[in-house]
């Protein structure tokens, strides 16, 4: 179970950390998306 | 806890031998670049063939390292949370059995008779002792998880209410999945490969091989990572000064694991013929499900570390990264597993492009894919073999780590490698650069018609890579090694450490439970490769006759 | 069963981008053709090498892979054509990119891969076998001539 006995962590920091994972991924998926397409 | 000098030799042995194994695995991941990057124009060096060098450092460093570590870190577990041993005799057994099939495998390569990569495809021949060997490694490991299961039952009757331990869960996880995935390249090896290559049979179907074994190849680097996830889930935080933040989303992840590491094998095989464009983007989503399971686990780790942080004292967003045991020589293990997850970040991500249907025309098989899977297997998988085998060894040995400072440092100083190693090896694989050639003889050559300067650079970027990384490998054997030789100084006992969960959820029965996992496994299984296996049979030709890597002539000729 | 409200955030952001990934290739194989290899029945015909012409702007290549080499070797064509790639192989498995193209395909004995290119620009295109297939591997490699037809 959660403590009580300190203030609720709220894990902001992870989820700034987790959005940047995610642009991260859109940038290199895109990233090679529009190198595909150039290509083509 | 206490364990048996019989327990203690087995995994003992089943750390060090591969480690010492991977001298030569090293080695040659450090000559491949040098002969890419053109520095040697040759075909040999030291009596080592490029190709032959090439099968042993993927079979040493991707099949014998990864598969012994799981089964020795699977003993250890086990017997640490559930507080019984395996069974003696199915212990030796199964070491003896993986022994034999290294011992084997490795005469066949460096007798010259199994230049044929780790990935074995027909048909090209190796010698029968080559895929004999291989067969014996799988089956040696298979032995485990049975015993492990007899254990974990016992346990349950005595413990009827308490959740799985999350790293009991994640070993049998990892070893079911193994067991279902190698049983398709057991049928590859057993059936196919080894009457075609003693004779007994003249011709093998190619597709079939293909399919069969990436049913098997994509699983097995799961295989590879749920060891060191299931570090980063119920060690790391400990090790960090925090707690796990969601033990739920642990179990989670490893039942999504369980659904979809396997039925995904055909996103290697976009470009092979015979698999129609439907199944293989069926097979394309089903890769976009294996890796939620990863994303939670990126968030969930994330979230411990921070926690972790404040509990130090961090401020601000993303203070907590700061303060963390970074360069804490008591708390080395956290160098292994902060600079497998960093790689990680990368080779999860290249990954995800690699899977992406259309867009694996642009990398597979150029320099872009070993440059992806250096990021996944030789960062979080390898950081996390070398950092639990000598916390392991010292601890339960009762020995000191010898070269703490180096054993601190190495991850850090192999990272940097890796970083670079695969942005040359990226960069190159856009540029066309292809994997699994000897570029320095041709391409690299710069007096020969194939001469590609644009490689250049790239080429050299990876070798400084491979230098650095080579340092860094073999600095970890030597205090491996340092320590395995070192005095004794106390009894040894086998002690790991237990992460608390900060959210630790009452038992949830479905994410406790196999069975239902299991019949969805099942389901998916079939779904995603009944087709596959239709389209092979329906769309293949005549099947291959046996070849030699040196003679475009077959052994025998195709009866038509 | 409480699931923590981050963790399904995380989950939700996950399936946005998975499906942002899927709509954009779909997206891409309806717009620009952009796929992987056609998938095509065994059929003798397509293990000689052949170039045929079906009309002024349509070539069709039936190259066969071998240790070490690619058949036809060299291959012309003139701008503007689209040009349909046959591939198989006679022994073991070959790789065949054409990386300015997107054109990615294994050559396997006894089956028929196939992948369809415009080439749009003039220049020499590499056509690379970048899987491991014996002792000559690093040797196989054949080449794409596009040029103004004039220029022939």
């Amino acid at each position: 179970m959660e403590p009580t006995n300190e203030k609720k962590f709220i894990p902001k920091g992870a989820m700034a950390f987790f959005v940047l994972l995610v642009l991260l991924t859109l940038a290199f998926f895109f990233g090679i998306y529009l190198l595909m397409i150039d290509r083509v | 806890m206490q364990v048996t000098k019989s327990f203690k030799k087995i995994v003992f042995l089943e750390l060090a031998i591969p480690l010492a194994l991977l001298v030569i695995g090293i080695y040659h991941g450090l000559m491949q670049t040098i002969y890419r990057a053109g520095v040697l124009q040759q075909t040999s060096f030291a009596k080592l063939d490029y190709y032959q060098g090439l099968t042993l450092h993927g079979v040493i460093n991707a099949l014998v390292l990864t598969t012994f570590f799981a089964v020795a870190f699977g003993h250890v577990t086990m017997t640490f949370y559930l507080k019984r041993e395996p069974n003696k005799k199915l212990m030796w057994t199964s070491f003896i059995l993986m022994v034999t099939g290294v011992v084997l495998a490795a005469w066949a390569m460096l007798a010259g008779k199994a230049s044929v990569l780790y990935t074995f495809y027909p048909p090209l021949k190796a010698h029968p002792c080559f895929y004999l060997g291989a067969a014996l490694l799988i089956v040696g490991s298979w032995i485990p998880l049975f015993d492990w299961a007899r254990m974990y039952n016992s346990w349950k009757k005595e413990n009827p209410r308490t959740k799985t331990p999350l790293a009991v869960l994640g070993t049998l996880i990892n070893f079911i999945i193994w067991f279902v995935c190698t049983l398709a390249v057991a049928y590859e090896v057993l059936v196919l490969l080894v009457p075609w290559s003693l004779g007994w049979t003249d011709t093998v179907n190619v597709n079939l091989a293909r399919t069969l074994f990436w049913f098997f190849g994509h699983a097995l680097v799961y295989f590879w990572l749920l060891p060191a996830y299931i570090m980063f889930y119920t060690i790391l935080p400990k090790i960090a000064g925090g707690k796990l933040y969601s033990d739920l989303a642990g179990r989670v992840a490893l039942f999504l694991f369980l659904i979809f590491s396997i039925p995904v094998g055909v996103h290697h095989q976009y470009s092979d013929p015979t698999i129609t464009q439907g199944v293989k983007f069926l097979h394309g989503m089903l890769t976009y499900g294996v890796a939620i399971p990863s994303f939670i686990t990126a968030f969930t780790i994330a979230a411990s570390l921070e926690y972790a942080g404040r509990q130090n004292g961090a401020k601000g967003l993303f203070g907590w990264m700061g303060k963390l045991p970074w360069f804490d020589q008591n708390r080395f293990l956290f160098s292994y597993f902060i600079c497998g997850l960093i790689l990680f970040v990368f080779g999860g991500v290249t990954g995800i492009v690699n899977s992406s249907y259309s867009l694996n025309s642009v990398v597979h098989n150029t320099a872009w894919l070993p440059g992806h899977f250096h990021m996944t297997v030789a960062g979080p998988v390898f950081l996390g073999i070398a950092g639990m085998s000598i916390y392991i060894f010292a601890g339960m040995s009762g020995r000191k780590i010898k070269m703490p400072k180096i054993v601190t440092i190495v991850p850090y100083l192999w990272m940097f490698g890796m970083l670079i190693f695969s942005f040359g090896m990226s960069w190159g694989g856009l540029r066309g650069e292809p994997r699994r050639t000897n570029l320095g003889t041709t391409y690299l050559n710069p007096d020969h018609e194939l001469f590609r300067s644009d490689w250049v650079p790239t080429t050299l970027i990876a070798l400084l890579g491979g230098i650095i990384m080579f340092i860094a490998g073999m600095l970890f054997i030597i205090a491996f090694f340092s320590t395995v030789f070192s005095k004794k100084q106390t009894e040894g006992v086998l002690e790991i450490p237990v992460s608390e969960a900060y959210h630790d959820e009452k038992r949830v029965a479905i994410f406790d439970r196999f069975k239902p996992w299991l019949i969805a496994m099942v389901a998916v299984l079939l779904v995603a490769y009944i087709p596959a296996l239709l389209n092979v049979n329906e769309n293949s030709g005549p099947k291959a006759p046996r070849f030699n890597i040196d003679n475009p002539v077959p052994e025998v000729s195709v009866k038509k | 069963m409480t699931i923590d409200k981050s963790e399904k955030k995380v989950v939700g952001i996950t399936l946005a981008v998975i499906s942002l990934f899927i709509f954009s290739l779909l997206y891409a194989k309806g717009k620009y053709k952009s796929d992987v290899p056609e998938c095509l029945p065994y059929d003798g015909a397509y293990t000689e090498p052949k170039i045929n012409q079906l009309d002024e702007k349509t070539y069709q290549v039936f190259s066969v892979a071998s240790m070490w080499q690619f058949q036809p070797a060299e291959i012309y064509i003139p701008v503007g054509s689209e040009v349909d790639f046959y591939l198989t192989s006679k022994d073991v498995v070959h790789g065949f990119n054409i990386a300015q193209k997107n054109v990615n395909m294994m050559a396997v004995y006894g089956s028929i891969n196939k992948t369809t290119v415009k080439f749009d620009k003039p220049g020499v295109y590499d056509i690379v076998c970048h899987e491991y297939c014996g002792v000559g591997h690093q040797n196989m490699r054949a080449q794409v001539i596009v040029n103004h037809p004039e220029a022939k």
